[in-house]
């Protein structure tokens, strides 16, 4: 298992990919921190000639808890790319049929698949440092700049740190377990996309709407994802994840790893490979 | 060095109602280079991949010195294999697409650079995979294959892409590592590109065994066959039946006015000394090469010697 591990770690840092990816989502990221730490700063600050009550009836939550909200765009919206780069890890060898070799020299293919699992993970950590850096430097200089409270003297606010980095872990090995399932690159991508674009935001929009609170959706994995940071801009939207204790979430977004890559070994990985 | 046979037996694959591989069985000795031959299609890839445990047989099975690849320990140690031109990442160098596979077949890192060397390969090492030619590709390969120093040798179509030197190359190489007690099997689909490497042959159609014996009893099979042409063509027809010769005719043609025959069997002195003694005046006698290739293309269309 360690050489398979070795083997792993190498096959991630030896092709350009995982820094252009990086690259792309620190990019994005410190954006739309800029731009989301302007607009509410900016919007509390027309709101602060309103009376008090007013302003508690906007919702919006104030001072170092906005600073968090803001904070946690880095797992709300780069999610994806931990996921992608796991995933990725499994496409790119089918593709380039290096499958091959990697099966020859480890023909046990549960080892590979365990290999793979476990080697995501310090990259799913070293993305979410760059990923919640690159939302919450930028982020915490507006807000310091505008006479804001960017929250960083507050343990609760290096708490939700710790936690997205938790989170940007777990969903690298999320994306191991897809790619196992899902082996041809374009059909994979077209999946991820279409989930987390698309079919995970309307599903988790369905229960506010229909006057629920409590629901299978808050099990669905960005759903379990938004709780174990315990702060989503999706809360504004009525989406409450504040439900789920964090510990639990990601124990369940771990799940959601490890049965991916079940039904992925058992229906797809052990395939004929020619 | 352990001297592994390698051992199919009753191997049988099909993919939904395609039968690849049919009730193969053969054995690959230690200490020769042995050529997998067949048409495109016959089954070779699908017979390296079910004895590698890539796929997974419908019916019988392969071993290495008794044991199957996947229940062989570090197996990629033992048994080294090329099996496409191209399984790399094309953004990986050489040298980090040996490491990334040293830590599992259970090498060192040196040993990737010194493989590197071994191949031809030393100097592009830090070059990306993606601008490397197919002939260097084939080198990889075979660097691939060798990295654990193995005692067999599987390399599917080892000299596609190869240039002539590179094609001289492999073929020194597989006799060096022949020579050593290794067991080293290559397909190919054309016999005239093993010719000069392969000690043994084993010739597969349609996914069944055709022949399977040294190349020197294959070339024993090979008759002599010549066009023979007289001013007298009833009179050489008369010959020929008389002789008890195998003979068609041979339509005009390029170079060729008169009717002339492809005649089996005899050689072209025995043919001359027939017509002499007969009196007959031959316009034409001109032996064919009796090719390899030729035993090959009846062998593998027929589906077997008739």
């Amino acid at each position: 298992m360690t050489a398979a591990l070795k083997s792993e770690f190498r096959k991630l840092f030896s092709t350009r990919m995982w820094w252009i990816l990086m690259i792309c989502a620190a990019a994005y990221l410190a954006f739309m921190g800029l731009l989301m730490a302007f607009s509410f700063q900016f919007g509390t600050q027309e709101l602060s000639d309103l009376p008090p009550e007013a302003q508690e009836a906007t919702g919006l939550p104030r001072g170092a808890a906005m600073a968090r909200m803001i904070y946690s765009m880095a797992g709300s919206f780069a999610y994806i790319f931990p996921l992608l780069i796991g995933a990725l890890s499994i496409t790119q060898e089918y593709r380039h049929k290096t499958i091959t070799p990697t099966f020859l020299a480890e023909p046990r293919r549960y080892v590979v698949l365990g290999a793979k699992l476990v080697a995501s993970l310090p990259m799913g950590f070293v993305y979410g440092l760059v990923c919640v850096a690159a939302t919450a430097l930028p982020a915490a200089l507006v807000l310091e700049i505008m006479g804001g409270d960017a929250g960083l003297g507050q343990t609760e606010t290096w708490a939700f740190f710790g936690r997205a980095l938790l989170d940007f872990t777990v969903w690298a090995s999320v994306g191991v377990g897809l790619g196992s399932l899902i082996t041809n690159q374009v059909a994979l991508i077209v999946v991820v996309l279409a989930e987390t674009q698309a079919v995970e935001p309307i599903l988790r929009m369905l229960p506010p709407m229909i006057g629920q609170d409590w629901t299978w959706t808050d099990y669905l994995p960005g759903a379990v994802g938004d709780a174990i940071q315990g702060a989503s801009l999706y809360s504004l939207m009525g989406m409450d994840t504040g439900a789920m204790p964090w510990g639990w979430a990601l124990l369940i977004l771990l799940g959601w790893a490890v049965a991916l890559a079940g039904l992925g070994y058992a229906f797809q990985f052990r395939r004929d490979v020619s | 060095m352990v001297e592994d046979v390698i051992e199919v037996s009753h191997l049988t694959k099909r993919f939904g109602s395609l039968t690849a591989v049919e009730d193969l069985s053969f054995q690959v000795q230690p200490g020769r280079v042995t050529g997998f031959l067949g048409p495109n299609g016959a089954g070779k890839t699908t017979t390296l991949r079910l004895a590698l445990g890539l796929i997974r047989p419908t019916g019988g099975g392969v071993t290495f010195d008794g044991q199957k690849y996947a229940a062989i320990p570090r197996p990629a140690h033992h048994i080294g294999a090329a099996l496409e031109a191209a399984s790399f990442h094309p953004g990986r160098t050489a040298l980090a697409h040996l490491k990334t596979l040293a830590p599992e077949v259970g090498v060192s890192d040196k040993r990737c650079m010194e493989i590197l060397e071994l191949v031809g390969l030393k100097a592009d090492a830090k070059r990306r995979v993606g601008q490397f030619s197919m002939g260097m590709r084939g080198r990889l390969g075979v660097a691939v294959a060798l990295l654990g120093d193995p005692g067999v040798l599987l390399l599917d179509e080892p000299t596609n892409g190869l240039d002539p030197e590179g094609i001289s190359w492999i073929r020194s190489l597989l006799r060096a590592m022949a020579t050593q007690g290794r067991t080293i099997l290559i397909s190919s689909h054309l016999l005239a590109e093993v010719e000069n490497t392969v000690d043994d042959v084993i010739i597969i159609a349609k996914g069944r065994l055709v022949h399977n014996s040294s190349l020197a009893d294959l070339r024993a099979l090979a008759r002599p066959q010549t066009i023979v042409a007289a001013n007298d063509p009833p009179a050489l027809g008369r010959l020929a039946a008389g002789q008890g010769w195998a003979a068609q005719p041979l339509p005009a043609g390029p170079g060729r006015t008169d009717a002339a025959l492809m005649v089996t069997g005899p050689t072209a002195a025995e043919i001359g000394q027939a017509a002499f003694a007969s009196g007959l005046a031959l316009t034409q006698l001109a032996s064919q090469v009796a090719g390899l290739e030729q035993i090959f293309f009846r062998l593998t269309e027929g589906g077997g010697l008739k």
